[in-house]
């Protein structure tokens, strides 16, 4: 077991050098595009002496190595800085909207993860047949069809036409007040609280979003899947387990979902990056206010810290992610643990 | 001699790709006796692990059998469904594979892939399925199996896994082991004792086994009687004294004038007088005929019927039956 | 995995839009500067008309409207977005306001007149410089505490000191350089003294960023490092205006509602509650207008609204504004510091098919630096019709360029009307034999560049908060003036802006205006492409959007 201990401990050091690195590199990036925040805060009205009153505001004059103590002073604080186009601080306008992108993304990840294993090793199991053709001709639809033109065809289909979803405006019905925050996760909170018109309202405006991210994102799950079961089934241990007599459900789950499993954690990892990410069309659809769309506004008004800070979440999620699903790898293979 | 356990009667196996058919397996018969150890020897691609398989019916999926019928005990195998078929795999016949490290689960204890083993046929405990486990490895010589139960697949040995795979095939005492090219990968001191071992299992508790194998001094030393395949059919069945004092069969007659060397793969694949195997598949006749030196005509088009030169000496060659008749 | 960003553009032009016009400023002018005592009446006449219906009723409506940018925040001498504006122009009540009328079509704007708000009555000393405000002693925060002339003096203290953008605008346009310019009186009168004479000084005193702030809630929430108790004022106000914001969801949702102290009491409003709820995807937008679940839509794009207006349930405002779009020319890079090429490249251009296509006859030309809405707008100096290739082509030749030549056009990329004016313009130099190569950048790179005043030819825009040719001339001809990327300077132009502002008789600020029109025509500055009208979807029934000057709709008015 010590080793296994060591393999965390590894893992772990690795990861804070990692994300050590993408401080530095954030940090660099921003220090080296072209404009200058301080320019860009003062606004197009100011003149020079504005402009350098701003730079000393915002340490701008400093050394790089200077500036980048003070950043990651401020960082150790959990100091994001202040957003220039809204004056807000930056951790707090996050922590508004990541409640918004972990639900949307959570279950749209939750359906993706339930539809696209199980549809995937279908497919593997009964690969060649007329399942398989079905699964597969699902996944590439779902890895072609252009997610801005499905989030609308999915509003207009089951929110115009059919009223099965709730119109596209947000996390809950114009009116409807947010349950009290618990978890931040509006089902979950509204369940907490025992409001079942919320939860059902919150439900009525997650479902639509979630599922057209999760037909897009169960793409690369199925394909994985399937391609890992197909490769596991063909191992020697299932033929052994079958030479013994092993059921085939047994067979499926048992021996050949749990060496499967490893590639598939590897996708299913990056894919909760990326909805963890948030997705800036699907926001943009269903009016969700999640990250996505803060990235995107701070990116399109250089809005410094912000986009910092988002890079940063971001690189801080996956690079966590990556440690989880090598912690998971580690406890499922011996070979890892015990090595 | 009493009652085959086995009896394989006109086995046909075909591959089917895009434009054709190929009867991998050609319509070979042959039976197992209780207690006996058969060779099966042929070079590579002649359809040795293919009969095997189809025995366990673990064909892969490309591969159907049609025609022919296994009979075990008075059931035909192939007439079975699956669910039946689950009941005699592991439980009254038994397989173990080449590679045996890779034939066993990574990520479960070889413990309790063994326990496994033998809660799926006999119907005990987990606990004393456990404690079976490692009555079965110690069984099969592997020192301190306690501790060695709770090891997984990379941490063992390849001819410690093989026992292991052994171990796990006889949990339930099988009637019937198949063993294809069990040693395959093993060095010559380890497979030795592999061999040691699976005959001291068939002497201990009376298992019959079908060893694949290239290699006719394994034959000479483990086997009672031998089969000699080439590209999917029988040429020849006998005892082992009679395959080395008496050889029939043209093809016999030249593996053995080539081998009686133990690195015997390459020596028969790099025979010089014998062609690609896979070019005379699609042949109606003796399969062996376009390599054959003492070819007759109707060798081409017309499957040689059975001679038997003596009891349980069976030949397929016209050379014979022709004279025979 | 490849995330698909077809469509992105759209979003890009919302934002664009958003961030190009709160970076702007400019303010109003009038016809009649009141010299003397305006004694003004307590209701805006419209308003009187307007709220008789819903006050009957007790149950006023909730109107939703669906807006395409986001609130920033609402300080209010610091905001920078459209919906920021909205926002506090509804909060806080400036000393003067426009008189509201209504167009043929029912809907509120903003005229040139201005009328009491926070003071009742105000006087100006003949010489133009002092203008003292009796302020109204009915007028109370949303906290029931008065309103006094310390609040207006603390606002004025702020805009001057703080940190707001909002001083660049008080010296030029009103001469108030100084807080000590302004003086209380006594708590209900408020004298400012000016260092010169302004015709814009009311248009300056009526907007909202000048409305009454309480001086108590800012020393309450003032601190060290924050004098002006900014960051409270962010998202949080007291307001003096109609309305108070009762939810604050940045990105989602800003609901407001009546203020229960304001002075103009409840029969002021037509509605209960507005709730502005951020839609950032323009279709989205449409099908929620469409199934009745908003009230209003903004930002509905020009090449919906055929399609949308046969729908018999929706209703259309269309509304003028003084935006300017424009391709400028740096007059100090060659080869457009050669006054024959901007010209030129002005006749070559086909202005009738970037009104056609581009907005889809939503406005039209401009014809001149100062839009057609605005006070003094003339065409009289528009001498193209039409592309002419033959002069252009004699004109390009005898300015040494017979082979034409070859230069970038910097667009922003997000906003697709100007890239498609932009290939309009690249085929129509492309016939004079001039190469135009589209230089589309993100937005804030767009921005970076043309604040490094190199570009040589990028397309514009630009928008006055105060509808007077004054701002148009001063933020994009005068000499200095930062936004003039141009780079345009003549001290003729100047001296003409200089009097524009201290002038107050109508008939001469119109000739100034017409001169500086004239010079800005003649010296072919700018190619002037498009001035679109600003157009507001709604649920038939809906009434009361307006458009002012200082802000885009007066929430009180709107009502279904
Ligand atoms: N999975 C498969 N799919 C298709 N064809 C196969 C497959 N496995 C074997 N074959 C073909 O079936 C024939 C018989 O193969 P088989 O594996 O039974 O030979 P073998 O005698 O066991 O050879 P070796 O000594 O190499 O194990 C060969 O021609 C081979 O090419
Ligand atoms: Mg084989």
């Amino acid at each position: 077991m010590s080793n296994f201990f060591n393999f965390i401990l590894r893992r772990f050091l690795l990861t804070i050098i990692a994300v050590f690195g993408v401080i530095i590199l954030v940090f660099l990036l921003t220090r080296l595009l072209p404009n200058n925040p301080a320019a860009l805060r003062a606004g197009p009205l100011a003149d020079a002496e504005l402009i350098k009153q701003y730079e000393r505001e915002m340490g701008l004059d400093k050394p790089l190595i200077v500036q980048f103590g003070t950043y990651t002073g401020q960082l150790m604080r959990g100091d994001l800085g202040d957003s220039w186009r809204t004056s807000q601080p930056v951790r707090e306008e996050l922590g508004i909207r990541i409640p918004a992108t972990l639900e949307l993304a959570l279950s749209a990840f939750i359906i993706a993860l339930f539809f696209g294993v199980p549809l995937g090793i279908i497919a593997a199991f009964y690969s060649d047949s007329w399942i398989d053709q079905i699964v597969r001709v699902f996944a590439t639809l779902g890895a072609s069809l252009a997610l801005f033109w499905l989030a609308l065809v999915g509003v207009y289909i089951f929110y115009y036409l059919l009223h099965w979803a709730a119109a596209p405006v947000g996390r809950l019905t114009i009116g409807i007040n947010e349950p009290p925050e618990i978890t931040g996760l509006f089902l979950i909170d509204s369940l907490l609280a025992g409001d079942i018109e919320t939860f059902k309202d919150a439900f009525n405006h997650l479902w639509l979003p979630a599922c057209t991210l999760a037909f897009i994102v169960s793409a690369p799950i199925i394909k994985i899947s399937r391609s890992s079961m197909k490769d596991v089934l063909n191992a020697d241990y299932i033929r052994t387990a079958k030479a013994i007599g092993v059921p085939p459900t047994k067979l499926l789950f048992k021996d050949g979902l749990l060496n499967a499993f490893i590639p598939i954690l590897t996708m299913l990892g990056i894919v909760f990056g990326y909805l963890m990410g948030g997705n800036l069309i699907v926001e943009q659809v269903f009016a969700w206010p999640g990250i996505g769309q803060y990235a995107w506004k701070a990116l399109s008004t250089n809005d410094f810290n912000a986009v910092q800070s988002f890079v940063l979440l971001i690189a801080v999620v996956y690079v966590s992610l990556n440690f989880i699903i090598d912690l998971i790898y580690a406890l499922i293979n011996p070979q890892i643990r015990l090595e | 001699m009493s009652a085959p356990i086995i009896r394989v009667e006109e086995l046909t196996v075909s591959l089917n790709t895009d434009d054709h058919q190929r009867n991998i397996i050609d319509s070979i018969s042959f039976d197992m006796f209780p207690k006996e150890i058969m060779g099966l020897v042929g070079e590579s691609g002649s359809g040795k692990t293919m009969t095997a398989l189809s025995i366990m019916q673990l064909l892969p999926k490309t591969i159907k059998i049609c025609g022919g019928s296994i009979w075990y005990e008075d059931k035909d195998l192939l007439k079975m469904t699956s669910r039946e078929i689950r009941t005699i795999r592991g439980n009254k016949i038994a397989m173990i594979f080449q590679n045996p490290r890779m034939a066993l689960n990574p990520l479960m204890r070889v413990g309790d892939q063994i326990a496994r083993a033998v809660c799926l046929h006999c119907e005990v405990s987990s606990e004393k399925s456990k404690s079976m486990a490692v009555e079965l490895m110690s069984q099969v010589g592997i020192p301190d199996a306690e501790s060695r139960a709770r090891s997984y697949p990379h941490q063992l040995s390849g001819g410690m896994a093989q026992r292991v795979l052994i171990a796990m095939m006889l949990a339930c005492k099988p009637k019937l082991l198949i063993a294809d090219e069990p040693t395959t990968g093993l060095d010559v001191t380890i497979q030795a004792q592999i061999f040691k071992l699976i005959k001291e299992i068939q002497s201990e508790i009376g298992v019959a086994v079908l060893l694949i194998t290239h290699d006719f001094g394994v034959v000479s030393e483990v086997c009672d009687r031998v089969g000699v395949m080439y590209a999917g059919q029988i040429m020849e069945i006998s005892s082992v004294i009679d395959v080395f004092t008496n050889p029939k069969h043209p093809y016999t007659q030249r593996l053995l004038k080539s081998i009686l060397r133990v690195d015997r793969k390459s020596d028969l694949d790099t025979n010089k007088a014998l062609s690609p195997i896979s070019a005379v598949f699609d042949s109606p006749g003796c399969r062996f005929a376009s390599q054959c030196d003492c070819v007759r005509p109707e060798c081409l088009w017309e499957r040689p019927k059975i001679y038997t030169d003596s009891p349980g000496h069976s030949v397929y060659c016209f050379n014979y039956s022709r004279d025979n008749k | 995995m490849k995330v698909r960003y077809t469509n992105i553009l759209v979003v890009m032009v919302i934002i664009f839009s958003m961030i190009i016009v709160s970076c702007q400023s400019a303010p109003t002018p009038e016809e009649t500067i009141p010299t003397e005592a305006v004694q003004l009446t307590d209701e805006i006449e419209g308003v009187v008309e307007e709220t008789e219906q819903p006050a009957t009723s007790s149950e006023k409506p909730t109107i939703i409207v669906a807006i395409d940018g986001d609130i920033d925040h609402i300080e209010l001498q610091q905001f920078r977005t459209i919906a920021g504006y909205d926002a506090t122009a509804n909060l806080y009540e400036p000393l003067v306001t426009q008189k509201a009328v209504q167009d043929e079509n029912g809907v509120w704007i903003g005229s040139n007149d201005y009328v009491g708000a926070g003071a009742e009555s105000w006087e100006v000393s003949d010489d133009g410089l002092v203008y003292t405000f009796h302020l109204r002693k009915e007028a109370k925060f949303a906290d029931g505490t008065p309103v006094t002339a310390k609040d207006y003096y603390i606002t004025f203290d702020r805009a001057i000191n703080g940190n707001g953008y909002i001083k660049l605008l008080l010296p030029s346009f009103a001469g108030v350089e100084s807080i000590d310019q302004v003086k209380v009186i006594d708590d209900y009168t408020l004298q400012i003294t000016q260092n010169k004479a302004s015709s814009l000084s009311l248009i300056i005193y009526g907007f909202q960023v000048l409305g009454a702030m309480s001086e108590k809630t800012i020393k309450d929430h003032a601190t060290a490092d924050d004098p002006w108790a900014e960051t409270w004022h962010r998202n949080n106000a007291n307001p003096s205006g109609p309305y108070v914001i009762t939810s604050w969801k940045p990105g989602e949702e800003y609901v407001f509602e009546p203020n229960p102290f304001y002075w103009r009491g409840p029969d002021y409003y037509g509605n209960s509650k507005v709730i502005y709820r951020v839609i950032p995807d323009a279709s989205t937008r449409e099908q929620l207008l469409r199934a009745g679940d908003i009230d209003i839509a903004q930002g509905i794009p020009y090449k919906d609204i055929a399609d949308l207006q046969k729908d018999s349930n929706l209703t259309f405002f269309k509304i003028k504004t003084p935006r300017v779009y424009h391709a400028g020319m740096n007059v100090t890079k060659k080869p457009f510091d050669d006054v024959r090429v901007r010209k030129a490249v002005s006749m070559a251009v086909d202005y009738q098919a970037i009104v056609d296509n581009v907005i889809y006859g939503f406005g039209e030309n401009p014809k001149s630096p100062v839009g057609v809405s605005m006070p003094t707008h003339t065409d009289e100096f528009w001498p193209y019709e039409g592309p002419n290739i033959e002069d252009a082509k004699a004109l390009l030749a005898e300015a040494g360029y017979p082979d034409g030549f070859e230069v970038d056009l910097l667009v922003p990329q997000e906003d697709q009307a100007r890239m498609d004016a932009a290939t309009w313009i690249q085929a129509g130099l492309a016939t004079i034999g001039v190469k135009v190569n589209i230089n589309a950048q993100p937005t804030a790179q767009f921005n970076s560049l043309l604040d490094t005043h190199e570009q040589p030819f990028y397309m514009f825009e630009w928008y006055s908060w105060g509808n007077d040719p004054a701002f148009q001339l001063h933020w994009n001809f005068r000499c200095e003036a930062w936004t003039n990327y141009a780079l345009y300077c003549d001290p003729a132009m100047d001296k003409i802006i200089d009097d524009l502002i201290v002038t107050s008789d109508p008939d001469k600020r119109e000739e100034l205006s017409y001169q500086g029109q004239k010079m800005a025509l003649d010296t072919a500055t700018w190619i002037y492409l498009y001035q679109n009208d600003w157009v507001v979807a709604a649920q038939k029934g809906v009434t009361g959007v307006g458009f002012f000057n200082d802000l885009h709709t007066h929430f009180s008015n709107l009502t279904k």
